[in-house]
């Protein structure tokens, strides 16, 4: 059987399950934000792990992993009358303690059949991606992490436009109900540059790339879904497309990457031990195909719809033909 | 051209904000949709496939006997 | 314009033009928008498809360079299109439509006091994939009968309901607000017979609520109209190769009886003795689910063809199956509603 770990919310998988359901198997669902409240249970003396009183140790050969948000603790008591240094470090010892949890499921099911396995995910980062992707022959952007004024005014010299991002990963925080401050990639200027302190917080700058289009493209075991996004046209996603603009989404079509980066970005792919993820990449106007990051737990549902790729049936079909393949090898 | 918003000055404070990291300095507020058609109808999805937003699968009336 | 010389014009794949017998459209099924245009303007675009523009100018014995020129810095301007070196890397957008549902959507008739096992009905739905069921009330249910048929469906695929039902007293806009709330599956009640026409859409009800004076039957089923065209990816790619009402739709009357639609006389055994799985899988059953606009009289010469439910149970002319919808006024050849 195909076990499912992912969250509550999580659309694409769904529809996934869907396909898995009209093609006529069978699949356990986890939602791996519902550990808690969800009947989770793993007896360590004889390997048995359960959730919602269904075992999900037995009978199961292949594992869609998606990842997810943290494990909701709603139902656990606020803890306002303490005071907020205390409280703080609870969370903080809370969420550790989730996140173990969490662990505790994936470390117990380990022997089978993973698309991808989040013991590899967990060993990739930003820096170390784009140092692999540049020994694959992939292009990468000029980066650099630094908290040197001078060093950041010598590499804007360099490329007479930069941009920011996370090291990590892009952080938000609630203002109210309707409003939510993010942080995005955002291009900088010599005057921002100039107001800066002689040392600053160490942050990651590229070369501003200037885009003739967006290529996100998932792939799933050697095959490329790409698709085209026109961000340029519209200044409000010229620098970050996350930035959406709901009433005219940009222009998105789909793309076939020529093969020689395909070939590149494959093997970049194998070098991680990823079998899937979502892949940005940007096309220069002077020709370059430059990789800027991957997803491992990618959206695929967007590039699916527009493009009609109809991902969802082709990782239906994947996860059956692997189940069924792992299963013979295990009899 | 990029600059810090005169509101996260006011959140964070002016000096705090100089020690985080550039991109927190430079964030940016974005409004939720309040379009009405956006409201989520999750349903509990354990062990289930399409509980799912109610706009799924519906791309066309299922009939026309009411003009709208 | 020089520099575009050698380039190739493409629209977007999301933007594909379709002929008329008197002028065409591009649909744009990403914006969910439709552009008219001369037919002539839709040779332009289908020969620029291989060639540069350059080539294309030339096919036109540069008598029209000026005039491509504009045309083509229009669509640009309204995002329609894009000059590139490569059009080998832009394929065209597959218009392949496949679903996981066997059946996608169903109107169920409901009476209160049926014989009929409803919790039953809906569970062989569920089985069968469908997404989305209309619920077409009879007589005065209660309130509570309602809840009871809402919660049936509960925990199922069946992610959107809409509901018909006759006015009663019981059936105040505080009620049915209730019933709203309370059953997020819901996304429209519709009250006919009603007092008075209004509509209750807000923020905070996931349902839009009208209220008609019109009295809803069968027979008011089949409009097509300006107002009624719909224009997406899924509306358009299904049309292609299905009929776009009846495709994977059932119906269950107030007695069982399982039809392709409540308009239509003929029916397919009954839910009382037939299983719904066995019925529609009937290659008879399915029949009609083939019947395209591209193969229906007069539909196949308009250029809104992909944007509108189709009607096989009123048609001009009951005897050709393939006879235009009784109640479409367009008429494709002069262009007018």
């Amino acid at each position: 059987m195909i076990l499912i770990l992912c969250e509550s919310k999580d659309l694409s998988v769904s529809e996934v399950i869907d396909w898995i359901s009209f093609l006529g198997y069978n699949y356990k669902r986890v939602n791996t934000d519902h550990l808690i409240d969800g009947n989770y249970t793993l007896k360590l003396n004889n390997d048995q792990v359960s959730y919602q009183s269904n075992s999900i140790t037995d009978d199961i050969s292949m594992i869609w992993y998606r990842g997810g948000s943290e494990v909701s603790s709603y139902k656990y008591p606020v803890l306002e009358k303490i005071n907020a240094a205390k409280s703080r470090m609870i969370y903080n010892s809370m969420k550790m303690e989730k996140k173990m949890l969490k662990k505790s499921l994936y470390d117990n099911v380990l022997e089978k059949e993973w698309l991808s396995n989040p013991l590899q995910i967990d060993k990739l980062n930003k820096i170390s991606t784009l140092r692999l992707a540049k020994e694959c022959g992939v292009d990468i952007p000029s980066s650099l992490i630094t908290n040197s004024k001078q060093e950041l005014l010598d590499f804007l010299n360099e490329h007479k436009e930069l941009i920011v991002k996370p090291i990590y990963e892009a952080y938000d925080f609630n203002l109210h109900k309707e409003e939510i401050y993010m942080e995005y990639t955002s291009s900088i200027s010599l005057p921002f540059i100039q107001k800066l302190e002689t040392t600053f917080f160490p942050s990651l700058f590229q070369e501003r790339l200037q885009k003739e289009f967006e290529i996100r493209s998932f792939y799933l075991d050697g095959d490329f879904y790409s698709m085209a996004i026109f961000s340029q046209n519209d200044s409000q996603t010229e620098v970050d497309f996350r930035r959406y603009n709901t009433e005219k989404p940009n222009r998105s079509v789909p793309f076939k990457l020529p093969e020689n980066i395909e070939k590149k970005l494959n093997k970049l792919m194998r070098t991680m031990e990823l079998k899937t993820g979502s892949i940005d990449i940007v096309k220069t106007k002077d020709g370059r195909y430059v990789f800027l990051e991957v997803n491992p737990i990618g959206q695929f549902g967007m590039v699916s719809g527009i493009c009609n790729y109809n991902l969802e049936k082709i990782i239906a079909t994947y996860l059956i033909k692997n189940e069924k393949w792992k299963k013979q090898v295990k009899s | 051209m990029e600059e810090t918003s005169e509101e996260l000055k006011s959140i964070l404070g002016e000096e705090a904000l100089k020690n985080l990291p550039i991109t927190i300095q430079l964030m940016k507020k974005m409004k939720m949709n309040e379009d009405p058609n956006s409201i989520m109808a999750f349903f509990n999805s354990d062990f289930h496939g399409s509980d799912m937003h109610h706009d799924a699968g519906q791309y066309k009336p299922i009939s026309t006997i009411h003009n709208e | 314009m020089n520099n575009t010389h050698s380039q190739y014009f493409l629209l977007y794949a999301s933007c594909i033009p379709v002929k008329g017998i008197s002028r065409s459209s591009i649909y744009d099924i990403q914006r969910n928008c439709l552009r008219l245009i001369p037919n002539l303007i839709y040779d332009v675009i289908k020969d620029a498809e291989n060639r540069t523009a350059g080539e294309l100018k030339k096919k036109y014995n540069n008598e029209y360079d000026k005039e491509i020129d504009i045309f083509f810095e229009e669509l640009i301007e309204d995002e329609l299109g894009f000059f590139t070196d490569t059009p080998k890397l832009f394929p065209k957008l597959s218009l392949a439509w496949e679903s996981s549902s066997q059946i996608s959507n169903a109107i169920i008739e409901i009476k209160e006091k049926s014989e009929l096992n409803y919790n039953s009905i809906f569970s062989q739905l569920d089985d069968l994939g469908c997404t989305s069921i209309e619920l077409r009330f009879t007589g005065s249910p209660t309130i509570d009968f309602i809840e009871h048929i809402l919660t049936a469906c509960n925990r199922s695929r069946i992610v959107s309901i809409s509901m018909i039902l006759p006015y009663a007293d019981q059936f105040q806009i505080d009620n049915i607000s209730y019933l709203s709330s309370k059953n997020l599956r819901v996304n429209k009640i519709i009250i006919h017979s009603a007092k008075e026409n209004k509509k209750i859409s807000n923020n905070y009800m996931v349902a839009k609520i009208y209220y008609t004076t019109n009295q809803l039957r069968n027979s008011s089923c089949g409009q097509i109209c300006k107002e009624n065209l719909i224009i997406n990816s899924d509306l358009f790619r299904e049309s292609q190769k299905y009929n776009s009402c009846l495709n994977k739709k059932v119906t269950i009357t107030e007695n069982g009886d399982i039809k392709n639609c409540p308009s239509f006389k003929k029916k397919f055994s009954n839910i009382k003795v037939k299983k719904l799985k066995e019925a529609i899988t009937d290659a008879k059953f399915q029949e009609l689910w083939h019947i395209r606009k591209d193969d229906i009289n007069i539909c196949k010469s308009c250029e809104f063809r992909y944007s509108c439910m189709d009607c096989r149970a009123y048609t001009q002319d009951p005897k050709n199956r393939y006879s235009k919808p009784l109640k479409c006024s367009y008429d494709p050849k002069t262009m007018s509603w």
